[in-house]
């Protein structure tokens, strides 16, 4: 199972990296977002990654594809605390107004959200030692907008294989 | 205990095969975002959160009305948990910046607290909305497909916006 989540999530991530990482092409790259503050964001807007390739500018040749690298790497580590984190939810879902019962699991949810930091922390410290002084200095506003980009991706559609027809049954 | 390694499993390869296709789709529209344009190019459609939670648990009229009531009163009571949310990680960003260890441990702690925080005032909101469905709207992929879709819904601008977004 554990194998089996690890490949959902590199094959998401890979995908995402390789389909998304190209530098602003002119879809208003840069943008602020990040912990609560992209919300709104079009489905034409960039994209976390995007955005965090767009902020450091880097160089599609030399550092895309080794962030890109860094960013599965880092992906499979952190599967099993998306999964975790996931798992959490719908307990938290299950438990909510039972307040003896929520507590243990926001706990848990707290350290398995610290680890999930640490991921991101790891991927954006290897992804610092690729960058330039002028790169660096843009380093806070990057690392806010990964948050949470080793979490799975949310469905955008009720069923994969259904096409077309409106929001409404 | 099958039951429950069932639904994870359906429910990991819903969010596979909705990843890939529209990482593909997106391919082959010259490298946009994955499920993005609505369905153009031959990609698959992509609804808003209410759309999609209209469509999964099949909500009548009167459903959808009380879903978008109390999504509407969670997401303005969780204000204070998105400014927080976006502060803490903006101080982790700084401490980050900073290469001070001390600080990005202090920062680490600050906002995994507001994002559990977020975590249940999303629970909250999704606990809520299952409590207006009929028992068999409420079977436990579909609640597992309204947590996973719910994730972040409550830290951006808007909650009713096509979901992607992963905040935190």
């Amino acid at each position: 199972m554990k194998s089996f989540i690890s490949l959902v999530v590199v094959s998401l991530v890979l995908s995402a990296a390789v389909t998304e990482g190209r530098p602003d092409q002119g879809r208003g790259g840069g943008a602020t977002g990040g912990a609560g503050g992209g919300g709104g964001m079009s489905v034409t807007d960039p994209t976390q990654f995007e955005q965090f390739v767009s902020k450091l500018k880097l160089n599609e040749k030399k550092q895309l594809p080794e962030v890109q690298k860094i960013f599965l790497d880092v992906a499979a580590e952190a599967a099993p605390i998306a999964q975790e984190l996931t798992r959490l939810r719908t307990q938290m879902v299950a438990e909510y107004g039972k307040p003896d019962r929520l507590a243990p699991l926001e706990a848990a949810f707290n350290a398995a959200s610290a680890r999930m930091v640490a991921a991101e922390l790891k991927a954006f410290a290897q992804v610092q030692a690729l960058l330039k002084p002028d790169q660096l200095s843009k380093s806070a506003d990057a690392f806010v907008l990964i948050a949470g980009i080793f979490n799975p991706p949310t469905p955008r559609s009720p069923s994969p294989m259904r096409r077309g027809g409106g929001g409404d049954q | 205990m099958i039951a429950n390694r069932l639904i994870r499993f359906v429910a990991t390869a819903v969010l596979l095969v909705i990843g890939l296709v529209g990482a593909l789709s997106a391919q082959g529209r010259g490298g946009a975002p994955p499920g993005g344009g609505g369905g153009m190019g031959g990609g698959m459609p992509s609804f808003t959160r209410l759309g999609v939670l209209t469509m999964t648990l099949k909500l009548d009229e009167a459903q959808k009305k009380d879903a978008k009531e109390v999504l509407d009163q969670e997401f303005a009571a969780a204000e204070p948990l998105r400014k927080a949310l976006l502060a803490a990680r903006q101080k982790l960003g700084a401490a980050v910046q900073a290469a001070d260890q001390a600080a990005i441990d202090q920062a680490t702690s600050a906002y995994t607290a507001q994002a559990t925080a977020m975590a249940a005032a999303e629970a909250a909101a999704v606990a809520k909305l299952v409590a207006h469905l009929k028992s068999d709207q409420a079977a436990p992929a579909a609640v597992q497909t309204v947590v996973s879709l719910m994730r972040g819904a409550l830290a951006g601008k808007k909650w009713d916006t096509t979901p992607d977004l992963r905040f935190y």
